[in-house]
């Protein structure tokens, strides 16, 4: 699920930028900093909206840096047992099939296809279909997928889907 | 756990879901029934419309509570639900029910079997992985098809990371790591996309390979941009579980066993010298690089050595011949250009030895081949240009030019060392202009002080030794080179049937990397053009094919006869492999004359073994042909005698008997290469003719390998390895032997009069005496020691043979006796400076001895066997025969192996530590 929310984010500057673009520096190194790194609690950072508030810089004694502390609005995205997402599928193997929500990569077990899909190692690309062929999910498809389970670690996460579930599958378009 | 109907109006049952079975699992919000709702007083029936009932729990199902039509009301339980065994796992979570496993108290995980090659963190439980696996198995089967791991380098290709020339056809490059980072260049072998295309209807491919797993995808999209053959059975080294066996992953990947499973592989090492390996001959096509990839430890070194050996001094003698007839205009262009890194060099090789100690056999000995063979390369392509690339005329060519080189020796021997100090300035990068030419002791000015560490005077006399200590290897190479060289000027001239069949071959492009000659004609046909359109004689795979065609047959052959007598199961490559092996020389009964030592028990001998393996029958002694009508004896008549030499009892008696071949064993050789039965006239014994005694390593079939050696674990254990420096196998050294030490199997000094041997036991005792302060003499008494072989053996067949092209190999020799004196003077004029030079720059030189050694004695074989305490008969084999017989030899080719072999001899025994036992026994042995 996607949120708008107001986070906050330290930036770290060396004495170099100080100077009349000071702020601006702390912006762009806002921006290179938080945009696309994700964290457990919030997800993935997708993109900085509105910066609200540059704090008071305070110096480190010793060093000369200065840290401010920041406010801004940032676009998250953060998965969810349960929730239904589009994919797009990267990997199709007899154990299942691997898919990328954005940033997020997830695993769709062969028995979390549904069961009239089946593997088909000798199709190049190798792909799973029903037996009529009406339906083919192969390498970059786009396809619906329910999360099942999701692995938060500090530096990433990773999900595990299905395909079991009404609606679910290929999204033709 | 049960999962119970709460919905309040009660409803019939009308269906269950198909995927809802007896454990299957079934996740909360999973349909697992359609119901209709109906009236509660139950009489009217069904009035709703068609529901779907969603679980309300996760769970394996363990038993459908309620059949099809049954009423439920609120509380009836529908499912019997088991716990979720979780058996696929992707990271720690489960896939089936997205529970983070890690949570978990229970250590214990089911899912343990990673079935997919390029995602290891994916496992399965070893229940799904059989299924998995079944399906597979079936879905071959079905279409016919059995599955082939395919190596990539070595096998399919080979890639160097060494400079070479950015127009080579049928070579890519590329960077792994981005720029700035090391470049790849990668020959594709030749044939190698009809090999796949075919073989990809027969089997399904996969690759298996060391390299790492981005270099693995590149060769792979390279080789299969639409990702037709391999799609993504790509297991690379990131995927492997061990470091120096692909075996481990072989279980995970085909969990039903490997009985459908065919391996092609250069080495059999890695895969435990597995029954369904088919060892192919490792394809070298960068002349100074092995297998970039091999695994640690049981690295490119001994793989180098294995094929580099006969293919790069067959290459470098292919190219000389051209540098040498260049003359001047080569040379001088070699000079101008290169020559003045020859400082460098030694600087480098010296700097190495601080900095990065790996390295220093390669300066020390791969290096000076390799640069030899490029420049000499380049030189012979200029050349050919101004000639013309016809392989007829060039081979007239060389027959010119061999003869130009034999005679112009000290320059060859100049332009190669200036040659191998070209790539050492692409490395170094520095452009030091020197106009030094002249002798290469000579060498040493002021330039090459430039990178020196050390101040100027001694850094020149340290130069210089280092270069001596460089030289051996060079002078080595010279004996190596010339010879064959001399062969084939002798041959062409000579014009001899079994000379016209090898050309014939060539024709045919049959590569014939053991017949020096042809490497000659691919070598010197190989640097043709411009364009670097290189012609590779190298078309193996097409045997290789047939081979595995022949393999397939085989199976489902078998698989048929088994299906037609309803007996179920799979047959198994592991047996279909062997079988269609022995069908090779099926009917063939082979004597061996020469080919076996005296005191090896024939059984025992590699030659018996692969040609047992390929079905032959042997005897020790000629069956003669049985009358017709008479009853067959129990032993089947001999057809062929392969014998090393003429003139033996064996080969007199056959000579008698009409339609029984006497062939060399290069046919067994040829034969057991490409499994197939080579015509024998092409190997017709003859007295020109050079002759291996050793088989090549990839000859050797993997059966009887395993027989003996199955209990042996994974080869080389990598701490093993680590104490000893180095890509070479350190096991070896130390425990070539049970009793480690080289004496006990064989005495290297029988091929020695009782003189001879005096005199070295002598040298051997002044070179202990004098102990550490001259190392260096080691390596001069070794030559002096080969030179006096060469010389002597030269004599011996001057006076034993009618060869009217002889005077070359003879004046070859003495060009070498000469330059190898004029090293030996230089030698002993730095000794003064050497001693005050204290410990480093010796042990260097020691270190490097050592490793020369190493890398020169090594073949992959022999060292194999050392490795398990074995006996060596083959060489034993080629030392014996070869004293015996030295005037029907031909001394070219084999005189050459016995020079290098007895130096090496030598030299090991100077190295170990009790040197001074010479053998008695040795000596009795005789």
């Amino acid at each position: 699920m996607f949120y708008h929310i107001s986070m906050e984010h330290e930036i770290l500057l060396h004495p170099q930028y100080f100077g009349p673009k000071l702020l601006d520096t702390v912006k762009q190194k806002l921006f290179t900093e938080v945009e696309g790194t994700c964290t457990g609690k919030y997800g993935f950072v997708i993109a900085v909206t509105t910066i609200d508030k540059i704090g008071a810089g305070t110096i480190l004694p010793g060093q000369g840096f200065v840290t401010y502390p920041v406010k801004y609005t940032a676009i998250v995205f953060r998965p969810f047992k349960g929730e239904v997402v589009d994919a797009v599928v990267t990997q199709v193997n007899k154990v299942g099939m691997f898919a990328e929500i954005g940033p997020l990569s997830c695993f769709i077990s062969h028995h979390s296809i549904p069961a009239e899909m089946e593997f088909d190692a000798l199709a190049t690309p190798a792909c799973y279909k029903s037996k009529d062929e009406d339906i083919v999910i192969k390498q970059d498809d786009e396809i619906r997928l329910k999360i099942v389970g999701t692995r938060v670690d500090a530096t990433g996460i990773f999900a595990i889907g299905t395909l079991m579930d009404d609606y679910l599958g290929l999204i033709s378009s | 756990m049960e999962l119970n109907y709460n919905l309040d109006k009660p409803a019939v049952v009308k269906d269950w879901n198909k995927s809802v079975r007896e454990g299957m699992f079934i996740p909360v919000g999973h349909v697992i029934l359609t119901f209709e709702e109906i009236e509660a007083s139950g009489a009217g029936g069904a009035v709703g419309k068609l529901q779907r009932f969603k679980a309300n729990k996760a769970g394996i199902v363990e038993k459908l509570l309620v059949p099809k039509g049954e009423v439920i009301k609120r509380g009836t339980p529908l499912l019997l639900l088991g716990p979720c065994k979780h058996p696929t796992v992707m990271k720690d979570m489960c896939a089936e029910c997205g529970m983070d496993l890690r949570k978990l108290d229970e250590p214990k995980q089911q899912a343990s079997v990673s079935m997919v090659h390029s995602v290891p963190e994916l496992r399965v439980s070893m229940e799904q992985a059989q299924k998995l696996g079944k399906v597979d198995e079936d879905r071959l089967l079905d279409k016919r098809k059995l599955v082939l791991l395919v190596d990539l380098d070595q096998t399919l290709i080979h890639t160097t990371n060494d400079n070479v020339p950015n127009n080579l056809k049928d070579v890519f490059h590329f960077q792994l790591w981005g720029h700035g980072t090391v470049w790849y260049h990668t020959r594709i072998r030749p044939y190698t996309q009809q090999f796949l295309e075919n073989i990809s209807k027969l089997y399904e491919l996969h690759i298996c390979t060391f390299g790492t797993r981005q270099y693995a995808y590149t060769i792979a999209h390279h080789l299969d941009p639409s990702r037709k053959l391999f799609s993504d059975r790509i297991l690379s080294r990131d995927e492997c579980f061990s470091q120096n066996s692909k075996t481990a992953n072989l279980k995970e990947l085909f969990p039903r066993g490997d009985h459908m499973v065919c391996i092609i592989d250069d080495r059999e090492d890695v895969w435990n010298f597995a029954p369904n390996l088919i060892h192919v001959k490792p394809y070298h096509f960068f002349r100074h690089t092995g297998d970039i990839n091999a695994p640690p430890g049981l690295t490119k070194k001994d793989q180098d050595d294995k094929t580099g050996f006969q293919f790069v001094g067959d290459k470098v003698d292919s190219s000389k011949p051209p540098s040498g007839s260049d003359g001047t205009d080569g040379n001088n262009k070699n000079k101008g250009s290169i020559k003045p890194e020859e400082a460098s060099n030694s600087d480098t090789s010296d700097a190495e030895t601080s900095l990065e100690k790996l390295n220093v056999r390669e300066v020390a000995t791969d290096l000076n081949l390799s640069e030899e063979d490029e420049s000499d390369n380049n030189d012979s392509d200029r050349e050919d240009v101004a000639i013309d690339a016809d392989m007829e005329e060039s081979n007239d060519d060389e027959l010119l030019k061999t003869k130009n080189v034999v005679k112009s020796t000290p320059e060859a021997e100049e332009s190669s060392k200036s040659a191998e100090v070209k790539e050492k300035k692409e490395e170094a990068g520095n452009c030091n202009d020197v106009s030094a030419v002249g002798n290469a002791n000579s060498e040493t000015s002021p330039p090459e002080n430039t990178d020196a560490t050390v101040s100027n005077n001694p850094t020149t006399v340290e130069e210089k030794t280092e270069e001596d200590a460089v030289k051996p290897d060079e002078k080595m190479e010279k004996v190596a080179d010339k010879k064959p060289d001399g062969k084939t000027e002798e041959e062409v001239a000579d014009k001899k049937p079994d000379e016209k069949t090898e050309e014939e071959e060539v024709a045919d492009k049959k590569p014939e990397d053991k017949t020096s000659e042809s490497e000659v004609d691919g070598g010197s046909g190989s640097s043709t053009s411009k364009v670097m359109e290189v012609e590779d004689s190298d078309d193996y795979l097409l045997y290789l094919e047939h081979i595995l065609k022949s393999i397939h047959n085989a199976f489902y052959s078998l698989y048929d006869d088994m299906s037609k007598r309803k007996e179920t199961g799979v047959p198994d490559v592991k047996i279909a492999i062997p079988y269609v092996r022995k069908k090779v020389m099926k009917n063939i009964s082979i004597v061996f004359s020469g080919v076996v030592p005296t005191h090896v028990p024939l059984k025992s001998s590699k030659a018996y073994q692969i040609a047992i393996n390929l079905g032959a029958q042997v005897s020790d002694k000629i069956i003669p042909q049985n009358k017709p009508g008479s009853s067959a004896s129990m032993e089947t008549p001999t057809t062929h005698v392969v014998a090393a030499r003429m003139g033996t009892a064996k080969v007199n008696e056959a000579r008698r008997y009409k339609g029984m071949h006497i062939v060399t064993p290069e046919w067994l050789w040829t034969c057991a290469e490409r499994w197939e039965h080579v015509e024998e006239k092409l190997f017709r014994l003859d007295k020109a003719k050079s002759v291996r005694r050793n088989p090549p390593a990839h000859c050797s079939s993997p059966d009887f390998r395993r027989e003996k050696f199955e209990p042996l674990g994974p080869i080389d254990g990598p701490d093993e390895q680590k104490p000893s420096t180095s890509k070479g196998k350190p096991g070896v050294r130390k425990e070539r032997t049970p009793s480690g030490r080289f004496m006990d199997t064989i005495n290297p000094l029988l091929s020695f009069s009782a003189d001879e041997i005096d005199t070295m036991a002598h040298e051997v005792d002044d070179i202990i005496n004098e102990s550490a302060s001259s190392s260096s003499d080691d390596e001069e008494e070794i030559q002096k020691e080969k030179e006096r072989a060469a010389r002597r053996r030269s004599s011996r067949s001057l006076s034993g043979q009618e060869r009217d092209a002889l005077e070359d190999p003879s004046t070859s020799e003495l060009t070498k006796e000469s330059m190898s004196s004029s090293s030996s003077s230089s030698d002993s004029s730095n000794e003064g400076n050497d001693s005050a030079f204290g410990l480093t720059s010796e042990c260097h030189r020691k270190r490097k001895r050592c490793l020369k050694t190493e890398t020169e004695t090594e073949d992959e074989p022999i060292s194999a066997k050392f490795r398990r305490g074995e006996p060596l008969p083959s060489d034993i084999d080629s030392l014996n025969l070869m004293n015996a017989s030295s005037d029907d030899d031909d001394a070219e080719g084999n005189g050459n192996e016995e020079d290098e072999w007895m130096a090496q001899a030598l030299e090991r025994e100077f190295l170990d530590e009790n040197s001074q036992s010479q053998d008695p026994e040795g000596f009795n042995m005789r």
